[in-house]
């Protein structure tokens, strides 16, 4: 920024320096002085940081302009206007005034040189506008880009922090349910193996003696016995997840809460043998669909959005298709970059097509 | 190698264009034809000149007058006196008649119609030797009018002054003129055919054919460039042997120079095609560039008309064109045998030429493909 | 060995991106086809494949090598047609070939031999002399594919090279390629012509979005949708049908009657075309029609991308 106010002041000096030298004055000496002088002060202008000494400098410069305005050469006046501009901005906010404060001297000086010093000063304020109007932009958006940036830092914070927590909890979800199982197996059929136990102990010692007794005996832990499977079987059948929760009816709910909430005709076909879809892909498809509905919600001004499921022989298709704007070129967001990856972590193909609404095609292969 | 069979094929299709053919052998032999003999007056040192005819009005009363009038009838001068009906100064204003003198006792008067005219200086011409002979005439017959008639009849010795001319003959004619400034314009003009020497490939698609080529993309950009100035140099090569043969124009005893100098020309034009066919998006504006460009040239640089001595922004707009100092340059060169005139038109399209050449370089270094 | 070896190549045109992420091989000896719609990114991919584009990412190798490092070595060792004409209008057809056959380094005898050589096998060896303004579409584009194989490539990259020609230069065209691919060149050919790609290719690749969406031979990419066919058999009447013995025959899965038309689905490992035919005829059924209901490539594409080949 500082850049160019120089470039335009050495661009008036060389202005002048040239006019001198072709007008062939007698005092050349005077004006290299006066020039190196201005050239000097102007320099040290940006060398410093505190505002007091720049004005000072400015009012030096002001100075020489107008001692060399009337001692050297009338053309000095020209560097007035820079050093005016410079000087009042600080004071005054509406740029006009500005403008005007350095157009004053315009009244006072040799009417040859009027026009020249009208441009000249007109240039030196347009240029400083722009600088300035610029300058501030740059100082905005770099304030911007800060706390931008600072945002950043802290999501990423609490990117990490939330992956650290999910670890965790998957290792508590772990330890709590095998603390379940350990005591149901405890509770349930360790008491029935430990009851039978002991009836077939009994069995064992009556059986040369009192061989009804015995056979009783074990006709009891043969019961305790088939209790006891019966138990494991319900707690294994209790560790299952109930069938809402999984695959198709999962993927219903979910559309169905999301029609819900945002004001969307939802449709979901599903063709073929869904029962060779694996938990796994099952997730990946659920998330990926959250996330093209999420995109529609966004993005798309669409009324209608609609999840088809086809097993195919050796592949799966999930397509999420809305109604809606849709979009001629496609920017690569995050969204679509974590479902490409997610689709790819089980060799599947994503593609996203903006033509005609918008539609996410998931494309996952059946492993056999 | 490459460069040569890439540049080879550029010579041969220009030569098979018969449109290229006709543009830069034809056209430029039609227009010598045309403008050097259609302006031809405004050139050479002979000038026909009508008969001249002047109106006047004698008051003086004396027959001196009618003398000179029946001497010069005999020259093609004739004098026809003012009747009532007509206003002298209005006839000479609207040209019927070339002058209008007035004879009085306190001398002559001579209205023409425009300063400068031919016919205004010749009369301007006899009528002040007329007064001047008459004037010491009368003189003669004051102090001794005796001697009057030795002082006319004796034979009248009119060699007082030798006028030689500094470069005797050596002045352009207008075939000469138009033979310079025609090659000149249509050599600017050699940046059309080189506008579309990367566009053209581009367009046919043949550009992807080329790249895909194991040839690098240098090769093909020297190759087209020299195959552009080669068929460019042969057809100037043509055009001046053809006005040098058949409108006997004067290329000079320096041909090998100003062959060279047309060689930068032809540098500078082929290369400014090709550097502003990079710099606009479209295959149709360098083409319309080059044509404002060229047909700006050459009217400030002279293809079409002589410009004398131009004056103040005039001149800043004709020292703009190319074309003023590379005419200037070969003009100098033929007719003042100024070998060092060719220095600043050689610079200005080397520059060029250079200018041009690094832009078209730079951009397809970037672009993909070419 | 692998004539073609594609990892992950992208290609963004500003935000646009052409080609995603794409890897794959072509192996020696392979005619391989680019299937996909009009800008999905085929012919960016062959482009940068022929060193016309640069890729943003990804490495192409051509018979092994590096093809950015080794540009030369891949330019020398491929053939491109491309899509548009890419011939001099204002040189005759053996000018043409020999125009370009030069650039590959070919001089002298060897040049003009190899030269007759290309135009010999395109059928144009009466048409030296002509200049192509005068040819028809098919001689064109038969030129142009001239153009590109004097030099003897071992790839031939061939972008839609039978776009708006006759039927007859078609076929002229498709045996060319076959016997180019019998003389030991590599074929990568991209049409939308999907019943083409069909024809010649031995392994196919199906591009949407600037993704390979599926790739393999025609069986594979067919068996990935359905590995059933429909029979549809239309006989004069239904009364003597007995569906329960026709169920019986290996390989069929379903049956189902509708008005004179039987409809078999069957499984496409099996050939047991034979055996329904035999039991038709033996059951005393008079075959009026026989269709079968495979699925093709059109199909395949269909399914798996929404979309129709030749939709835009």
């Amino acid at each position: 920024m500082d850049f160019w106010i120089i470039f335009s002041k050495l661009a008036l000096l060389i202005f002048i320096a040239f006019t001198c030298v072709r007008t062939d004055i007698s005092h050349i000496s005077w004006v290299v002085f006066a020039i190196l002088l201005y050239f000097c002060l102007n320099i040290t202008l940006n060398i410093f940081k505190r505002i007091s000494i720049k004005r000072i400098l400015l009012l030096l410069s002001i100075g020489i302009s107008i001692t060399s305005y009337f001692e050297i050469n009338s053309l000095f006046i020209l560097l007035l206007p820079f050093a005016l501009i410079e000087l009042t901005a600080d004071f005054f906010n509406k740029k006009i005034i500005i403008l005007l404060i350095s157009i004053v001297p315009i009244i006072n000086i040799n009417e040859a040189l009027q026009p020249l010093y009208g441009i000249v000063t007109i240039f030196c304020f347009m240029i400083f506008t722009i600088i300035s109007v610029y300058g501030d932009r740059l100082i905005k958006n770099e304030e911007q880009m800060d706390s931008m940036r600072k945002t950043l830092q802290k999501m990423t914070k609490n990117l990490n922090e939330n992956t650290e927590y999910i670890r965790q909890s998957e290792y508590t979800f772990k330890l709590e349910e095998r603390n379940r199982i350990s005591q149901e197996i405890h509770d349930k059929i360790g008491h029935s193996i430990t009851g039978a136990l002991f009836q077939m102990e009994a069995a064992k010692r009556l059986i040369e003696t009192d061989k009804l007794k015995a056979t009783e005996l074990l006709q009891n832990a043969i019961n305790i016995s088939k209790d006891g499977i019966e138990n494991i079987r319900l707690t294994l059948k209790n560790m299952k997840p109930p069938s809402e929760q999984v695959g198709i009816h999962r993927i219903k709910l979910m559309i169905d809460e999301f029609a819900a909430k945002h004001q969307f005709k939802t449709v979901l076909t599903h063709d073929g043998n869904l029962d060779i879809i694996t938990p796994i892909q099952w997730k990946i498809i659920h998330e990926n669909t959250i996330e093209a509905l999420t995109n529609t919600m966004k993005y798309s001004n669409a009324t209608l959005v609609s999840v088809e499921l086809k097993v195919l022989n050796k592949m799966i298709r999930v397509e999420i298709k809305d109604n809606g704007s849709g979009a001629d070129k496609i920017k690569k967001g995050l969204g679509i970059i974590g479902m490409e990856e997610r689709t790819a972590s089980l060799n599947g193909k994503i593609i996203v097509d903006g033509t005609r609404g918008f539609s996410v095609t998931t494309l996952l292969p059946i492993h056999s | 190698m490459n460069i040569l069979n890439i540049a080879w094929k550029g010579i041969k299709t220009d030569f098979r264009d018969t449109r290229t053919l006709f543009f830069m052998l034809a056209f430029p032999v039609v227009l010598m034809l045309v403008l050097g003999s259609a302006l031809s007056n405004t050139f050479g040192n002979s000038l026909p000149v009508d008969d001249i005819h002047v109106l006047y009005q004698d008051t003086s009363h004396s027959d001196n007058f009618n003398q000179f009038i029946d001497a010069a009838e005999k020259s093609g001068i004739h004098f026809q006196k003012v009747t009532e009906t007509i206003n002298p100064q209005n006839e000479v204003k609207q040209s019927k008649y070339d002058g209008y003198v007035e004879v009085t006792q306190q001398g002559l008067q001579l209205y023409v119609n425009n300063g400068n005219s031919i016919e205004g200086s010749i009369l301007q011409g006899m009528l002040t030797s007329y007064v001047d002979k008459y004037n010491i005439a009368s003189e003669i017959m004051k102090v001794a009018p005796e001697k009057l008639e030795s002082a006319f009849t004796h034979k009248q010795k009119d060699d007082f002054i030798k006028e030689t001319s500094v470069l005797p003959n050596k002045q352009p004619g207008s075939m000469d003129y138009y033979a310079i400034v025609i090659t000149t314009m249509i050599v600017l003009y050699g940046a059309m055919s080189s506008s579309s020497l990367i566009i053209s490939e581009r367009v046919r698609k043949t550009a992807d054919r080329l790249i895909a080529s194991p040839v690098r993309k240098s090769e093909i950009f020297i190759g087209k460039v020299l195959g552009s100035l080669v068929s460019n140099t042969i057809c100037v090569l043509l055009v001046i042997l053809f006005s040098k043969l058949f409108f006997k124009a004067n290329w000079g005893n320096h041909l090998g120079m100003v062959i060279l100098v047309l060689l930068t020309e032809i540098i500078f034009a082929v290369s400014m095609g090709i550097g502003l066919s990079f710099l606009t998006k479209t295959s149709a504006a360098p083409r319309i560039i080059i044509m404002l460009f060229v047909q700006l040239a050459s009217f400030f640089g002279g293809a079409y008309f002589k410009i004398d001595n131009p004056q103040g922004i005039f001149k800043f707009i004709t020292e703009l064109s190319p074309l003023t100092w590379v005419n200037s340059a070969i003009t100098k060169m033929i007719f003042a045998n100024d070998l060092s005139a060719a220095i600043p038109a050689v610079t200005i399209h080397l520059t060029g030429a250079l200018i041009f050449l690094l832009v078209a370089v730079i951009s397809l270094q970037k672009r993909e493909g070419l | 060995m692998n004539v073609l070896e594609i990892k992950n190549l992208t290609k963004k045109f500003s935000d646009f991106i052409a080609v995603d992420n794409m890897s794959l091989t072509v192996a020696e000896g392979e005619i391989f086809g680019f299937l996909g719609a009009n800008g999905a990114g085929k012919s960016t991919t062959i482009n940068m494949i022929a060193g016309l584009l640069r890729s943003n990412e990804g490495v192409i190798n051509i018979l092994g090598k590096n093809a950015a490092k080794n540009s030369r070595f891949a330019k020398m060792n491929i053939g491109m047609v491309p899509q548009d004409l890419a011939i001099y209008e204002d040189m005759t057809a053996y000018e043409n070939v020999k125009f370009f056959a030069g650039l590959y380094g070919l001089r002298g005898q060897e040049l003009n031999e190899r030269v007759e050589e290309a135009l010999e096998f395109v059928g144009l060896q009466d048409k030296h002399k002509s200049y192509p303004n005068s040819f028809s579409g098919g001689m064109k584009r038969r030129l142009n594919i001239a153009c590109a194989i004097a030099h003897r490539p071992k790839l031939i990259i061939m972008d839609e090279p039978t776009v708006g020609i006759d039927p007859q230069s078609r076929n002229y065209i498709l045996n060319s390629v076959r016997k180019l691919n019998e003389m030991g060149c590599t074929i990568i050919y991209t049409s939308h012509y999907m019943e083409e790609v069909e024809e010649i290719c031995s392994r196919i690749a199906i591009i949407d979005h600037g993704k390979i969406i599926a790739e393999g031979t025609k069986e594979q990419l067919k068996s990935i949708i359905t590995n059933t066919k429909d029979l549809w058999i239309e006989v004069k009447s239904t009364e003597k049908v007995n569906v329960e013995s026709i169920k019986a025959i290996n390989g069929v899965e379903a049956v189902q009657i509708d008005e004179n038309l039987i409809k078999i689905n069957s499984d496409t490992g099996v050939n047991n075309l034979n055996k329904i035919i035999e039991h038709f005829i033996n059951s005393h059924l008079e075959i009026r029609s026989l269709q079968e209901k495979a699925p093709n490539l059109e199909t395949v594409f269909l399914t798996l991308t929404g979309r129709n080949l030749r939709d835009q």
